[in-house]
């Protein structure tokens, strides 16, 4: 297990790493596929202003070159079979 | 040559130009993409997943092979963290209780893993299936001059042993193989297996700028026109953020880093626009204007 993951554990979550792994995983358990654009707005904080201004250049750069994410990702066809699969293990290590 | 095709949740999203040009090399080099046999595939955890559930990231990683397996298709990737993250799941796998323990959940669902049809990098399937000689016979452009400055990242070059090096050791200079293949002059530089910084981005910007401009700027000063790549996640970095380090490090960088299939689709005579090879934020004018190419 990852230190990440010890700190986690022991409830040291409000911080950059934990909130990406969560919600990382939080994306593929309800999704299939991960969502970029969520992934990067929860990691920062949907309302951590001053992250989100510092990361609006890339951003605006990559709209400019055609790379932005979707904000409505794909989906896997079969989300249902993921979600048992995380529903059966998430809690198990 | 069949494959289940897995683009990876990357190709899909900020890196759209991979899955284009992916797709246009293979028409070329008679690989055929099936891209309904993982309609219902997860992502692979990319290691995020792992880091906590190993059990949870290899179930998933087990059921996204079944899924190929039961259309006896082997699998296709485009993305090194997807192939190294599917390989270190085959490699755990090779355990039978811990792969009969993992096809108990999978047959909730009908599937069974056997392993039989290992998962391969569309890098690895140039180089290993296609070889030298029939890759040369179709090469139409021959990129002569041209500096590139292979960069593997992480995932394809480690663990060797899960990526069974043992089996094949021409998997350890493939990117510089198929760099000489197309014509072009390999610039070896020391970052080229280390981490582009990716993983680290979000959590300390800094330090991920300093590796992007220690890659990207040690790259430039030895003569490369550009960076190729085989992760479309240590290109968003290498590229995106490089305006940035180049920044931070008060000098100027200015290096495209462009995708394995994109190259090869240069090399086989598609156009450029073709490739979308113009979606990058470092531009990549200049490059095309050096292999006498309009941008």
């Amino acid at each position: 297990m990852s230190i990440r993951s010890k700190s986690m554990e022991n409830k040291i979550d409000n911080n950059y790493g934990a909130r990406h792994a969560k919600s990382f995983s939080d994306l593929i358990k309800s999704n299939g596929i991960l969502n970029e654009v969520l992934l990067l707005l929860k990691t920062k904080g949907l309302f951590n202003i001053i992250e989100l201004v510092k990361i609006l250049p890339i951003a605006i750069g990559a709209q400019l070159a055609g790379k932005r994410p979707p904000f409505f990702s794909h989906s896997s066809k079969n989300k249902d079979e993921i979600k048992k699969i995380f529903k059966k293990l998430e809690d198990k290590e | 040559m069949k494959f289940a095709f897995f683009p990876g949740c990357v190709s899909r999203g900020a890196c759209p130009e991979l899955y284009t040009s992916t797709v246009k090399i293979s028409e070329i080099l008679g690989i055929e993409l099936d891209e309904k046999a993982l309609e219902s595939a997860s992502c692979t955890g990319a290691g995020v997943l792992q880091e906590k559930n190993q059990l949870l990231g290899d179930t998933l990683n087990a059921r996204n092979i079944a899924l190929a397996e039961k259309q006896n298709l082997p699998i296709l990737t485009i993305c090194s963290t997807c192939q190294g993250v599917m390989s270190q799941a085959e490699y755990r796998l090779e355990d039978e209780e811990y792969r009969a323990q993992i096809n108990e959940t999978l047959a909730e669902e009908g599937l069974k893993y056997t392993g039989k049809t290992p998962t391969r990098h569309i890098l690895w399937i140039i180089v290993e299936e296609i070889g030298e000689k029939k890759f040369k016979a179709l090469v139409k452009r021959q990129l002569e001059g041209l500096r590139l400055a292979p960069f593997y990242g992480c995932y394809l070059v480690r663990p060797s042993k899960a990526l069974k090096f043992y089996e094949k050791p021409e998997r350890e200079t493939c990117l510089e193989d198929l760099t000489e293949w197309v014509g072009a002059t390999v610039v070896d530089f020391p970052g080229k297996t280390a981490c582009c910084g990716f993983p680290i981005v979000t959590i300390n910007e800094k330090a991920s700028l300093k590796m992007v401009g220690n890659h990207t700027s040690t790259a430039k000063d030895l003569g490369a026109a550009a960076m190729v790549t085989p992760c479309p996640l240590c290109h968003l970095n290498l590229d995106q953020y490089q305006d940035r380090a180049a920044w931070m490090m008060e000098r100027e960088i200015d290096l495209p880093i462009i995708h394995v299939p994109q190259l090869v689709g240069l090399a086989l005579g598609l156009d450029p626009e073709e490739l979308k090879i113009n979606k990058h934020v470092i531009s990549t004018k200049k490059l095309l204007s050096e292999i006498s190419l309009q941008p």
